[in-house]
């Protein structure tokens, strides 16, 4: 499968309730564009997908004085949310060469990652700006 | 055929019991439900408690330091070590070590010390290779990965599917065609190194399974050396049948291990709960649910044990492997469609583990030769 396809969404607090409160992966992205974060929302998370993405935008993240400050996301429903998500991380660090910032800076949470052995200059996962 | 347990048998059952129960279920809890692995700090950690208990790669040969056990104690140790939420395609989180791939027993010495070696001390990981688009049940006539020789090395091209591991592997087992006028025999089996030009993983599968995800990858004019072709030239179709038919055994005992455990579930709910004042457990419509689950239960281990020592004895086992592959994945995922009804909205919740047993044990009636190819075998011995 290929990244998240859904355009970004800027984040709103009314508009939050709208994300669905289902398990499923993310990303939180910054002004312009770029993957500050990928995430899962997993089955112990009492909130889903709704809880994951707003504590991005409500938590400690989003006031840690980082010049990246996160602007918006996006999301996919997905019952598979651990092997995806996985998939999600391994294409972004083959095609950007590294993981989201925000992913490096908390990479004791993350699950043991693999090798496409992509050759380079394989285009990175589709997205437009927030 | 007598199964009393031997006094070595059961010491090693009741130890894997504990493990389980002491230190494998209480980390899960604090797991994603679909968790299919250990924080690395945990799993190390477990790893030093079970090589301490003498434990360490229960299913590798004496030869190349293991125990050596026979396949019935392996069957048994098998049923045990899947009786956790995660247990079924990842018992135990391979703490107890994943014994290496079979196949590679057949390696000569150099091969033992680059690959097989490696592999049983858990410095490398691996994948096994056989299954293409065109098909997985007849390998000796879906393979059309193609391997011709140039000089010294064999060039591969094709595509296969469902790889589990693949992305995370240091090699693998690539069964290639080598003699295309042949069926069977023209089938070869190759050691490819996962930074091999050409090969890659083209992506990830996703299925209901949680743990071990297949990939797919593709050979594009990968050279692999001719020292790495493992056992002879046009004679890897024997290489992968003969221990695929063998583990079938422990995967109808790991199928069987979780259905335990949710019948375990399920009569203690069923002692709990009550409904229209009275209990589950008074009910008959939960009591014959209870009761057909026992019968799948014993109807499997007893044609389980009986493939195990059948194969122990050096008796033919293939037709047996074959019945109690189909009972046993087929008999597993109707106990668990019964626990999740004796749970109710319970069941199919990711509170508990039935829901992901539920989804995995499907998978058990297809992986490993589904049932219809498993009743071909039966079929052709009683016919013909």
């Amino acid at each position: 499968m290929s990244g998240i396809t859904k355009p970004w969404t800027a984040f709103d607090p009314g508009g939050a309730k709208r994300i669905p409160g289902t398990v499923g992966v993310y990303e939180i992205g910054d002004e312009a564009g770029k993957t500050l974060y990928i995430g899962c929302a997993g089955g112990r998370e009492p909130f889903g997908l709704r809880g994951k993405i707003t504590g991005h935008f409500t938590g400690p993240q989003a006031a840690d004085g980082s010049p990246a400050r996160p602007r918006a996301y996006r999301y996919e429903v997905n019952l598979q949310y651990l092997t995806r998500w996985i998939e999600l991380l391994t294409q972004h660090l083959e095609a950007q060469g590294g993981l989201p910032q925000w992913n490096e800076r908390a990479r004791s949470e993350l699950p043991r990652l693999g090798r496409f052995h992509r050759a380079a200059g394989v285009p990175a996962p589709s997205g437009g700006s927030p | 055929m007598d199964f009393l347990m031997t006094d070595q048998q059961r010491l090693i059952i009741e130890t894997i019991r504990r493990f389980v129960q002491d230190e494998i279920v209480p980390l899960e809890a604090h797991l994603d439900p679909d968790a299919f692995e250990l924080p690395e700090e945990e799993f190390d950690r477990l790893v030093g408690m079970v090589k301490e208990m003498g434990f360490w790669n229960l299913s590798v040969p004496t030869e190349f330091g293991g125990p050596g056990l026979d396949l019935v104690t392996l069957t048994l140790a098998a049923e045990e070590m899947s009786q956790h939420r995660a247990g079924l395609y990842a018992p135990c989180y391979h703490v107890f070590g994943h014994g290496g791939l079979a196949q590679l027993y057949e390696a000569n010495e150099d091969q033992r010390q680059r690959y097989l070696l490696p592999l049983i001390r858990g410095e490398k990981h691996a994948f096994f290779a056989l299954t293409e688009p065109s098909g997985g049940s007849d390998p000796a006539r879906a393979i059309r990965t193609t391997a011709v020789r140039d000089g010294d090395h064999w060039v591969l091209n094709g595509t296969k599917v469902f790889i589990s591991g693949a992305d995370q592997a240091d090699f693998g087992l690539v069964f290639a065609r080598s003699d295309p006028a042949q069926g069977r025999a023209g089938i070869t089996c190759f050691i490819v190194d996962s930074d091999t030009p050409g090969f890659r993983v083209r992506r990830i599968i996703h299925v209901l399974r949680s743990t071990e995800y297949p990939c797919e990858i593709e050979f594009d004019e990968c050279r692999v050396p001719e020292c790495n072709v493992l056992g002879e030239v046009n004679k890897g179709f024997t290489i992968a049948n003969d221990r695929l038919t063998r583990n079938r055994i422990p995967y109808a005992a790991g199928s069987i291990g979780v259905a335990v455990a949710a019948q375990r579930m399920a009569i203690r709910w069923a002692k709990q709960r009550e409904t229209f004042g009275d209990l589950l457990a008074h009910r008959q419509a939960i009591q014959w649910m209870i009761v057909d689950n026992e019968i799948d239960l014993r109807t499997s281990r007893w044609l389980t044990l009986e493939a195990a020592s059948k194969a122990d004895c050096g008796e033919p086992f293939r037709f047996e492997t074959a019945m109690a592959k189909v009972v046993a994945t087929e008999a597993a995922g109707r106990v668990v469609d019964r626990a999740i009804q004796v749970h109710g909205g319970l069941g199919v919740t990711k509170d508990l583990p039935l829901e992901r047993w539920y989804r995995e044990l499907r998978i058990r009636r297809i992986g490993e030769g589904p049932s219809e190819v498993q009743r071909i075998i039966m079929a052709r011995d009683l016919l013909y």
